[in-house]
């Protein structure tokens, strides 16, 4: 394969990760991080899983009802991890900035927990009982979590399905 | 040849003169042009013993080469345009191939991610979900915290009031 065909590929790929990207941010529960990398560099961790493998996810646990009504709502799951060593500062700016603009655009504080040395916030974006999104941001002196859970989730079926997979990832 | 302002207005006709072209009535209003401009009068003497010089030179033949040269520039312009028609041909086959590529893969997802992919993508759910967790932790954690501190001192304050307002201590 030429250099050429390698090329057209990549932009190609990257057409469709940047279509898929498009597209969550068209949903209402999308929010914009902003950027630390020029802070931290690159994210340790960064997620971003769009409707269609959550669909896909939903069709591939059709035997465990719950978890696939979960999948099912769940239209985009987006997460960045910045390693802070210590350097809280410009993440708790970047927190308080996205703070801001969720408060403006009339998100639900749902718990806030501020220390010394760490913040915690979580918020969501209802629709009638239904929540359109989540939110949740953490930073401490080992890192800064931004987590965006995009579409129709049930917080009760969040810990349902949490339980049943019996999530076990050392952090 | 030392051209006035005027004579520059008739240079064409002088061009055609030197080439057998003029017509007679460009002929006349040239002459009668030439009556009042003796610059231009001048002019016209020197194109006429131009062309008499140039019609006592015999004829030659052009250097092969050059002809050769000559004859290949039709060619060449004909190579030009089809090289036009290739780059064409190039940019709609690179096109071409990026549709193609873009169709292969929008066809990728209609018949579903691999297994591995699928797999991959749960292990990065379950990884959000971890952080979910140390996050609701941390947050429960802290509630419990604050709520077993804060709690007692309203809790208590609010009961010694009511119990003071019930009993009228405060009065007191």
């Amino acid at each position: 394969m030429n250099r050429w065909m390698i090329a057209i590929l990549a932009a190609t790929l990257s057409l469709s990760a940047m279509a898929q990207q498009e597209e969550l941010k068209a949903l209402p529960g999308y929010v914009e991080f902003g950027e630390l990398s020029s802070v931290y560099g690159e994210p340790k961790v960064m997620i971003n899983i769009g409707g269609t493998i959550l669909n896909f996810m939903s069709a591939a646990t059709k035997d465990d009802p719950e978890a696939a009504k979960l999948f099912k709502g769940l239209q985009g799951v987006r997460i960045n991890v910045y390693s802070t060593a210590g350097q809280t500062g410009p993440a708790m700016e970047q927190l308080t900035k996205i703070k801001g603009m969720l408060m403006n655009d009339d998100w639900e504080p749902i718990v806030q927990v501020k220390e010394s040395d760490e913040e915690v916030q979580i918020f969501m974006k209802l629709d009638g009982e239904a929540i359109q999104g989540l939110v949740v941001m953490a930073v401490d002196g080992d890192e800064a979590v931004f987590i965006n859970i995009l579409g129709m989730i049930d917080p009760s079926q969040l810990s349902e399905v949490m339980e049943k997979f019996d999530v076990d990832v050392d952090l | 040849m030392n051209e006035s302002p005027d004579t520059k207005g008739w240079e064409d006709h002088i061009g055609a003169l030197l080439h057998g072209e003029l017509t007679d009535e460009q002929a006349m209003s040239l002459r009668a042009a030439a009556e009042h401009d003796p610059a231009l009068a001048r002019a016209i003497d020197e194109t006429i013993e131009l062309r008499q010089i140039m019609s006592k030179i015999p004829a030659e033949p052009a250097p092969r080469r050059l002809r050769k040269q000559l004859r290949q520039i039709p060619r060449r312009s004909r190579a030009a345009d089809r090289s036009g028609f290739l780059q064409l041909r190039w940019v709609m086959a690179s096109a071409s191939a990026v549709i193609a590529v873009t169709i292969a893969v929008s066809q990728m997802w209609p018949q579903g991610p691999t297994d591995s992919q699928i797999t991959q993508a749960r292990q990065e759910f379950n990884l959000v979900l971890a952080y979910l967790a140390r996050a609701n932790r941390k947050t429960s954690n802290s509630i419990r915290l604050n709520i077993g501190h804060g709690f007692a001192v309203p809790v208590t304050k609010n009961t010694v009031r009511i119990i003071s307002n019930q009993f009228g201590l405060d009065r007191e």
